[in-house]
């Protein structure tokens, strides 16, 4: 490893290197680890926790598109009680930042889910997930009300000293709207963007592909879009912002950071490359070094 | 680029991801290939019924079974091309290489029963079963007698019909069911799977099932075992954009005390017992 320093600070978490796992694309750390050392990324994103367990939506859950692929997974999970459990325990070895994402169908829920999963140590923050496309409750609907937003951070904010993340849709006319809600309620950060509302049709049992009717865009198809929301929201306030959307390399990562990212989540990408967090990290090292940067947070907004 | 050697993570197995060198590529009927593709770490490691992924589509990788393991460095994929990327892999010429990543999966079991073991493939679902195949009559692993392990293969028509020559070299008793009867036995590999559960010598000597193919076969298969009293294990095909149990995709229906759940294909399978699965 070399010495550059790639550290960034997102709010109050100051991580060693930008680079996560964005949430449902590395379960709960096992798996990823028999790929690489969990403890080469900034943090360690989990899938979605909920109160109780979820069984998740019938198949088809994925299907593949041009440039991206849709999925309705429906939050499959072991509920908040077996994560703390049989979980965490591993995570907490692996010495990666523990970042929680939770779910949740009712506003209060989030708070009581922080509180539950705040007594625990070993955990960096939490990430809300207040944008789910694929659950019939709360999910979107949380995430297109600005008011809504507000609330459920204002209320994890009273339970928790640990950073927040608010993890917004783009499924809105104005993301602005939205992430000023977030930081409003106490966010330190907000992460853009989760998958954009989408729909596939099985043309030979004439219907849609999945049983939720529609699913939620990811991959490189997104990655300009996403790319343009964090723009207007860094343009627009400043706040730290973690970036996600359809980063395949390097090159996308650092886009994503000049643009106002301070960080950035990998998540399609684990699918189609299993090594690539670690390729999008020895990538923006190697970037740094060859524009003789001294610290890679200067990079952050530079557009 | 070498493989690289990933470390070994709390007592779990490694799983290994390299550019693998196509060593040869063989079409071995219509629509039909097997590729050999040089991947010593992968090779070394994977058991029968386990399975890798191919970076060979437009994005997510592709499951594949192995058909058969050679020389500890050489595996070879049995595949018919049916989208985008095993068009690609059709394509693939000696030197070229694929991005591998593997082995992925659980594997079959081989309990040390006497009687007759039969393995049921539908078109590629035939893929698993070489490897298996060998295991089975291996006096190391599988320790059971070739005339007790009876294939089946079920093809559209004799165009589709592969891999006899391999089978019948091996040892082990191999017959072909097509579904229009223009080669072997006339219907559906069901159907003459029934046949030997119901008719033949094999009837009551049978101790064990494994399918591999399309879900009505399986669906079927999993029937017959049932009327039988025969345990059965079914190799499940379902769309897998990980294969490594991070993305929750491949859900499969299970029972559990109570009711359902879904496991995932890719880690809890692809192999599952043939009384787990819960039929929509």
């Amino acid at each position: 490893m070399s010495k550059i320093d790639l550290s960034v600070q997102i709010g109050s978490l100051k991580l060693k290197n930008p680079v996560m796992v964005a949430s449902g694309t590395a379960s709960y750390g096992e798996e990823t680890s028999r790929v690489f050392p969990l403890s080469r990324l900034g943090a360690f994103v989990t899938k979605s926790i909920t109160l109780k367990p979820r069984q998740g939506n019938p198949p088809t859950r994925v299907v593949e598109t041009p440039s991206g692929m849709l999925n309705s997974i429906g939050l499959q999970n072991v509920g908040a009680e077996e994560f703390l459990k049989k979980k965490l325990p591993f995570l907490r070895k692996e010495k990666v930042p523990v970042i929680v994402n939770i779910a949740a169908k009712r506003i209060e829920d989030y708070a009581a889910l922080t509180a539950r999963i705040g007594e625990e140590k070993g955990i960096a923050g939490f990430e809300l997930n207040v944008s789910c496309p694929n659950v019939k409750e709360g999910g979107l609907e949380f995430g297109t009300n600005p008011n809504c937003i507000t609330e459920i951070v204002r209320g994890v904010r009273r339970e928790t000293r640990l950073p927040l993340i608010t993890k917004l849709s783009p499924n809105v006319t104005d993301i602005v709207t939205m992430a000023k809600a977030a930081m409003e309620g106490g966010s330190d950060a907000v992460s853009l963007v989760n998958t954009f509302l989408a729909m596939a049709i099985d043309i030979r049992k004439k219907r849609p592909v999945f049983s939720t009717t529609t699913g939620g865009l990811s991959g490189p198809a997104i990655r300009p879009i996403a790319l343009r929301m964090i723009y207007q929201v860094y343009r627009a306030l400043k706040c730290p912002i973690v970036g996600i959307g359809g980063i395949m390399n390097a090159e996308d990562a650092i886009e994503m950071m000049m643009v106002g990212a301070s960080a950035i989540q990998i998540g399609t990408a684990n699918f189609v490359n299993p090594k690539a967090p670690l390729e999008i990290l020895e990538g923006i090292e190697n970037y740094v070094k060859k524009e003789k940067l001294r610290h890679l947070g200067d990079l952050v907004g530079v557009i | 680029m070498n493989p690289v050697r990933n470390p070994i993570s709390n007592g779990v197995k490694p799983i290994f991801q390299l550019d693998a060198e196509v060593i040869h590529q063989v079409k071995v009927a219509e629509e039909s290939y097997i590729l050999s593709l040089n991947a010593p770490p992968i090779a070394r490691a994977i058991q029968p019924g386990q399975f890798i992924q191919i970076r060979c589509a437009p994005l997510l990788p592709r499951p594949f079974s192995i058909y058969r393991v050679r020389e500890k460095r050489i595996l070879e994929v049995l595949y018919e091309v049916i989208g985008r990327g095993t068009q690609r892999m059709a394509e693939a010429k000696k030197g070229d290489r694929l991005n591998l990543f593997g082995p992925l999966g659980n594997t079959f079991s081989y309990p040390h029963a006497k009687g007759i073991s039969i393995l049921v493939g539908g078109g590629v679902g035939l893929a698993p079963f070489y490897d298996l195949a060998e295991a089975l009559v291996d006096p190391k692993r599988g320790r059971r007698k070739k005339e007790d392990i009876l294939v089946l293969l079920g093809a559209r028509n004799r165009k589709r019909v592969f891999c006899e020559k391999d089978f019948r070299k091996l040892g082990v008793r191999f017959e072909i069911a097509t579904d229009d009867g223009s080669y072997r036995f006339k219907g559906f590999v069901t159907q003459l799977l029934e046949k030997h559960l119901r008719t033949t010598h094999d009837a009551r000597r049978t101790t064990h099932l494994y399918a591999c193919g399309p879900n009505p076969m399986l669906q079927r298969v999993s029937g017959l075992s049932k009327k039988f009293r025969i345990p059965c294990e079914l190799s499940i095909d379902a769309t897998m954009p990980c294969g490594y149990g991070i993305c929750f995709g491949c859900a499969v229906k299970v029972r559990t005390q109570d009711h359902f759940c879904y496991k995932l294909a890719c880690i809890d399978g692809p192999v599952f017992d043939t009384k787990e699965i819960v039929w929509d």
